[in-house]
């Protein structure tokens, strides 16, 4: 996995990149450090990043757009920030964890450990998801979902009024920030559990739900087990 | 002004009109040597004024019926009644006079039908040299066994002597036949008649007289026939009235000389309403001589001291109201009013008939039209200053028009006055405690803003996110360099301590502010990598700064100028200039110049920014200019104080 430290202090920076090989070493191939926005945007056209560790300086205007810009990406965001009173913010934005400075050992290993999903996610409080479209970034409120649906590298976002949006974050990791009443019922699909009309066995070991605009979404063995349990409860 | 000529009113009766202030007795006499007037309109208006006894400005209209009616009359005879019964008294206002000197004139036989006949109001007896004026008095019923008849004799600037029915009963003064031999007495007399004498039926009361001395007149002559009694208790109401406005007045202006005392602050209003008030306190120590006796040869320094205490007077009035209502060009319309003042005097001198009316309105509308512009302009108190003067204005302009006859509705002036007066005094308090309300809330305000920012100050230098920062970097230095990590804490505890010790001012040494941009240049060095220097450009350490302006500048010079790991230089520079002092610091950043480029607003209303605009603001309000701009490869920051500035 690669990993890019966007951070504006020098020795801050070597002090992550030494943390973080120190911690997850043997699963990282590459640590690259970014002091400005420039650096960072030379680094991600070179390759392709899983995970971004960022200082961002959210006390001023320009922090939350970075935040938004760094999002709309596939790859995961941490921040690492003296600012902790705007972590709430930041949640909302979709970033997988907040570390506060002065970076605590355990404390980032634990957001290494949600990222590799060995780590129990806390209940998130993602509010928006950010799309980029013609290179403009447009927020898209989570409560306006139906359902998610994996298409080749992107992923497809049904909102209720019927549009469609694509967004370039990966099911696997839209499923760590998406809020708790969200449920992967198949392979490429993520449901906004609160919609399902009915779920049911077709026979021959395949299921079906049906949602309440009464469309017929696949459904997983294993989520139609899950229901089952949600509903004797 | 008003107030003078109620007072007047109050203590007079039958009072001159304060209008006739500083017009000289010979300008008059001169006027009126040859008229013989008995105009019917100014009978009638004499009769009014009998029954309604008080009046102040009615004078006026007696000299404007006299000058301008010029009307010659060889009258009747001329009496008054007065009955034990019924009347306490009445004012001897009409006589028949003669010019020259017989003792014969005394007695009753002699006839006066072909004397003329005029009015004692207008100062003086009659022309200069010696005369006689005699009247009739009628006596209707018997004197009570307590009382007798009296008449008293007031500003009468003669020599004179008093006789009832031919017999002589007082002299004051020793009547004379040139300057030398006349000797002028008191300047009020009483003489009693007999009760023999003051039997019921018809009596002849005759003043044989000289005026050979020019009198500076400030109230009119008065002859009242009345009961002792009565002129007693009459003389007791007044002095009582007095003493009450004299005490309001008193602790009015001892508070507010009391508030300006005490107060820090300079507030010149405050003792301009003490000599405000004073004045009236002084006017009415001066007008005792309504009720004592001044000798008529010192009566004319007393009169003179009098004038020149009401100008002055209207002056600090003006000068008050300026200084109440904050008005900018205080001195110019100060100026201007004096020369109002001066060109209506001079009016006066010219034409006294018809300037004496405008002169009493000069103050009264000047005030009018001051309190006026302030109520425009939303000043505190200027609606209470508005209402007072109008007030004052009304009661003017009634009096006058009661004296003209035009309105016959009476107001006693014993009732209006310490109406006036009570609504005079309270509104100036009213005003004056507003305006200290004000300035406590609007200092109050002030302490708060300074206190805001020295939190605000307090808060940006170790605001949580810049310690746990630099906190964070020392953790990154701490293994591998401990040197840099050991300069780093040194660097943040030097400026942590100069901060500590600075927050509470309002101003630093500069020496001091350069000492913190250096410590913070170290301090943002070490945790961005990079070699950061100020370069010190003619400073004069003796000046102070409000503090942290430029630390603020260089911290967002810094941030925004500047890549991580890039060196960067800052030239503070002073440069003073025909009063003007001028501050410059520049920077190499080299970030700004692409990001102006692309249209960024370097200096967009940061917080860091408002809070050095709010700090020169503060220091040096209304004389600071901040600018900013790329000035060939440097970026530059200019702060202009001008002068008066410091």
């Amino acid at each position: 996995m690669n990993i890019l430290i966007l951070e504006d202090e020098p020795p801050i920076a070597e002090y992550i990149r030494d943390l973080t090989s120190s911690l997850i070493g043997s699963r990282v191939d590459r640590i690259d450090i970014a002091h400005t926005l420039k650096d960072a945007e030379v680094h991600l056209a070179a390759r392709p990043i899983d995970l971004c560790l960022l200082d961002l300086n959210l006390s001023q205007a320009s922090g939350f757009e970075l935040l938004k810009h760094t999002v709309a990406h596939s790859f995961h965001t941490v921040i690492i920030s003296a600012h902790t009173d705007q972590a709430f913010e930041a949640f909302q934005y979709g970033v997988l964890d907040f570390v506060p400075k002065p970076i605590d050992r355990h404390r980032l290993n634990n957001a290494f450990q949600r990222f590799f999903g060995t780590a129990g996610g806390v209940a998130t409080s993602l509010k928006y998801l950010v799309v980029r479209k013609k290179n403009a970034l447009h927020l898209i409120s989570v409560d306006e979902v139906l359902y998610f649906e994996a298409q080749r590298y992107l992923v497809c976002i049904h909102l209720q009024d019927g549009r469609t949006e694509l967004i370039e974050k990966p099911l696997n990791r839209l499923i760590q920030i998406l809020p708790k009443h969200f449920l992967r019922v198949h392979r490429s699909f993520v449901v906004d559990m609160r919609f399902i009309e009915i779920y049911r066995h077709k026979g021959g070991g395949t299921y079906e739900l049906k949602l309440k605009n009464q469309k017929f979404l696949p459904l997983s063995a294993q989520a139609y087990r899950f229901l089952n349990k949600l509903a004797d409860q | 002004m008003i107030f003078i000529i109620l007072q007047a009113s109050l203590n007079q009766g039958v009072s001159k009109c304060s209008l006739l202030r500083g017009v000289p007795s010979r300008d008059m006499s001169g006027a009126w040597r040859d008229i013989v007037p008995d105009p019917f309109d100014t009978c009638r208006l004499m009769d009014h004024l009998m029954l309604i006894k008080r009046d102040s400005v009615f004078l006026l209209s007696t000299i404007l019926m006299l000058t301008l009616l010029r009307a010659e009359a060889r009258c009747q005879s001329v009496e008054v009644v007065f009955s034990h019964d019924s009347s306490s008294q009445v004012y001897l206002a009409r006589w028949k006079f003669h010019e020259g000197d017989s003792l014969e004139w005394s007695r009753e036989r002699r006839d006066d039908s072909r004397w003329i006949t005029k009015s004692i109001l207008n100062n003086n007896p009659g022309p200069t040299g010696r005369g006689w004026l005699r009247t009739s008095v009628i006596i209707d019923g018997i004197p009570r066994d307590d009382d007798r008849l009296v008449i008293r004799v007031q500003h009468l600037h003669a020599a004179y002597e008093i006789f009832w029915d031919g017999e002589r009963i007082g002299t004051n003064g020793l009547v004379g036949a040139d300057r030398e031999s006349e000797q002028r007495g008191l300047s009020l007399r009483t003489f009693m008649v007999s009760r023999n004498a003051a039997s019921q039926g018809r009596h002849l009361l005759a003043i044989r007289y000289s005026q050979f001395h020019d009198a500076f007149m400030l109230y009119e002559s008065q002859v009242v026939l009345g009961r002792e009694t009565h002129l007693e208790s009459q003389f007791l109401s007044q002095y009582r009235n007095r003493l009450f406005f004299l005490g309001g007045c008193f602790f009015g202006a001892l508070f507010c000389f009391m508030l300006y005392i005490g107060s820090e602050r300079n507030r010149l209003y405050l003792l301009l309403f003490f000599i405000y008030s004073f004045r009236t306190i002084l006017l009415y120590i001066e007008l005792l001589h309504l009720t004592t006796p001044i000798p008529l040869a010192a009566y004319d320094y007393v009169a003179l001291g009098t004038e020149s205490l009401v100008l002055l007077a209207i002056l600090i009035d003006v000068v008050f109201f300026l200084h109440l209502l904050e008005f900018s060009k205080k001195q110019l319309i100060t100026f201007l009013f004096c020369l109002l003042l001066l060109a209506s005097e001079v009016l006066k001198y010219i034409y006294p008939e018809v300037f004496v009316l405008v002169f009493d309105f000069v103050e009264l509308i000047t005030l009018v039209v001051l309190s006026s512009i302030a109520v425009k302009r939303r000043k505190l108190g200027a609606k209470i200053m508005l209402s007072i003067s109008l007030f004052g204005l009304l009661c003017s302009l009634y009096y006058a028009l009661l004296a003209m006859s035009i309105i016959t509705f009476y107001i006693d002036g014993a009732i209006l006055i310490p109406v006036y007066a009570l609504v005079l005094n309270l509104g100036l308090v009213l005003a004056v405690g507003l305006k200290l309300r004000e300035e406590t809330r609007k200092l109050h305000g002030y302490e708060l803003r300074s206190k805001q920012l020295e939190i605000e100050m307090l808060k940006k230098t170790i605001q949580p996110h810049f310690i746990i920062n630099t906190l964070t970097s020392i953790k990154s230095l701490i293994l591998k360099k401990p040197r840099d990590a050991g300069q780093l804490i040194d660097a943040l505890a030097g400026e942590f301590w100069l901060i500590g010790k600075y927050s509470a001012e309002k101003e630093i040494p500069l020496s001091t502010e350069v000492e913190l941009c250096e410590h913070h240049l170290e301090v943002m060095g070490h945790r961005r990598k990079a070699e950061y220097t100020l370069v010190k450009q003619d400073l004069d350490y003796s000046l102070t700064v409000p503090p942290l302006i430029f630390h603020t500048l260089i911290e967002n010079g810094i941030t925004h100028a500047f890549e991580p790991k890039e060196d960067g230089t800052f030239w503070l520079s002073y440069r003073q200039e025909g009063g003007c002092q001028q501050y410059t610091l520049q920077n190499n950043g080299s970030l700004l110049k692409t990001a102006i480029a692309s249209g960024f607003d370097a200096m967009a209303e940061g917080t860091g920014l408002k809070y050095v605009k709010t700090r020169l603001e503060e220091r040096y309000p209304g004389k600071w200019k901040l600018e900013y701009r790329m000035k060939e490869t440097l970026w530059t920051v200019t702060i202009t104080i001008t002068r008066n500035g410091t």
